[in-house]
């Protein structure tokens, strides 16, 4: 079991990663609090030792990304993320990015957590098969339909990918 | 570019203090504390459940409240006087004596929660009953209520299981008539009974007209020149007159003529 130290360690360097894993999936705070519980949970639990700070980070988001699912297979919630929970703060963005937060979070969801990892993450589609337990060619297909609704919900907004 | 911008809109995204705190919190209680606790989340995630326990809850309260509420009630008057309080949903949910003799049916009858047709089947053919159901005797069922679809259609039934039985009278009578009856003690068979005798210039009190046979009211009320049927379905002024509904079959079934 790791220290109290490591599991704090661990929330200060990955809860925005979590935080914005769970936004694209889940609905409010009180799940959003029941996916980080489950994370470092299971991170303090995890003895294992591991390879990078890269892989640990990989780690971390195939087990948020899971515990997501599994929230959503859940009877108690729904499937829809209004926008306005996930925000963290009104009036804290330098920028309006609601629209293409929107365009995002109103993808299907096997697509979100291609989108994140690929865009937001940088990883490649082979890195994202690896953490979604998919294909490559899976994931470039995730990616080619995802980019494809992006721009079309994003037409005006942005006009190349 | 798409890759900027969603960079940048994800970048707006970051982790509450208090979310990491709460986590922190979590898992000192959870893992660190010696003792396991309970995690926190799972009473949150059972919250639409126990909001589903509220409202099934307040439902059951509120259910309870109307099943226990009287809508109308079937006023049985020989010498013994019963009422048997009857729910919207058809359901006899008091059997209440107003006298000592009704008191006595009324403790041996088991028929609470029964749907009113069976629960009147089960009077008429109780022992205790039974005894009272002599050729002399004169059975007056007043069926009173507040919705009076619910007592029509009582009524026609109390009348269609009466009609075998010689000296059953059967009345309607008003909402108003069954509040005035139970404020005064009495139900609303004797009440009505009262009134009618009243209204033929008959000067008895309610607690001489309690004690009273049927069959002496109806006798005293012929002597008087009133039609004991016509006059006990006659509304008091007081009364609204919308709730007042007669049974074209009050008249008494069977032996009718000995009255």
């Amino acid at each position: 079991m790791r220290s109290e130290a490591e599991a704090a360690r661990a929330i200060d360097l990955y809860a925005d990663t979590v935080k914005r894993i769970c936004m694209v999936h889940v609905k409010n705070e009180a799940d959003t609090e029941d996916i980080f519980q489950t994370v470092f949970l299971k991170y303090v639990l995890h003895t294992d030792a591991f390879a990078s700070p890269a892989h640990e980070k990989a780690w971390i988001i195939t087990v948020t990304v899971n515990a997501c699912r599994d929230l959503l297979r859940s009877v108690f919630r729904k499937k829809t993320v209004p926008l306005e929970k996930v925000k963290e703060k009104p009036g804290e963005e330098e920028a309006d990015h609601s629209e293409v937060l929107e365009a995002v979070l109103s993808l299907p969801e096997k697509y979100k957590d291609a989108v994140y990892l690929y865009y937001y993450e940088g990883y490649s589609a082979e890195e994202i098969g690896g953490i979604l337990g998919k294909k490559t060619n899976t994931v470039y297909t995730l990616l080619a339909r995802a980019r494809q609704m992006l721009r079309v919900k994003l037409e005006g907004v942005t006009d190349d990918e | 570019m798409m890759n900027e911008k969603l960079k940048e809109a994800f970048d707006q995204i970051h982790a509450e203090e208090s979310l990491k705190q709460h986590t922190r919190d979590y898992l000192a209680r959870e893992v660190y504390s010696g003792k396991r606790a309970h995690r926190s989340r799972p009473a949150r995630r059972l919250l639409p459940a126990a909001a589903a326990a509220c409202v099934l809850l307040a439902a059951g309260v509120c259910g309870g409240w109307m099943f226990f509420t009287p809508t109308a009630c079937i006023s049985i008057d020989v010498n013994p006087s019963l009422e048997l309080g009857i729910n919207r949903f058809d359901r006899i949910i008091s059997v209440k004596g107003y006298n000592e003799e009704g008191e006595a049916i009324a403790e041996a009858l088991d028929i609470r929660y029964m749907p009113y047709e069976e629960a009147v089947d089960a009077v008429l053919e109780s022992g205790e009953f039974a005894a009272y159901l002599t050729d002399d005797a004169a059975v007056t069922f007043t069926v009173a209520g507040r919705d009076t679809e619910q007592s029509s259609r009582i009524l026609g039934h109390v009348e269609r299981c009466t009609e075998g039985h010689a000296n059953t009278y059967c009345h309607a009578g008003t909402a108003g008539e069954m509040e005035d009856a139970h404020h005064a003690g009495m139900s609303v068979g004797k009440y009505r009974a009262w009134l009618a005798l009243r209204e033929a210039g008959l000067d008895l009190t309610q607690e001489e007209v309690q004690d009273m046979t049927m069959r002496q009211i109806r006798d005293l009320l012929e002597e008087a020149g009133a039609d004991p049927d016509a006059a006990a379905s006659s509304p008091p002024a007081d009364n609204e007159a919308g709730t007042h509904h007669r049974s074209e079959g009050q008249h008494g079934h069977g032996r009718h003529g000995n009255s």
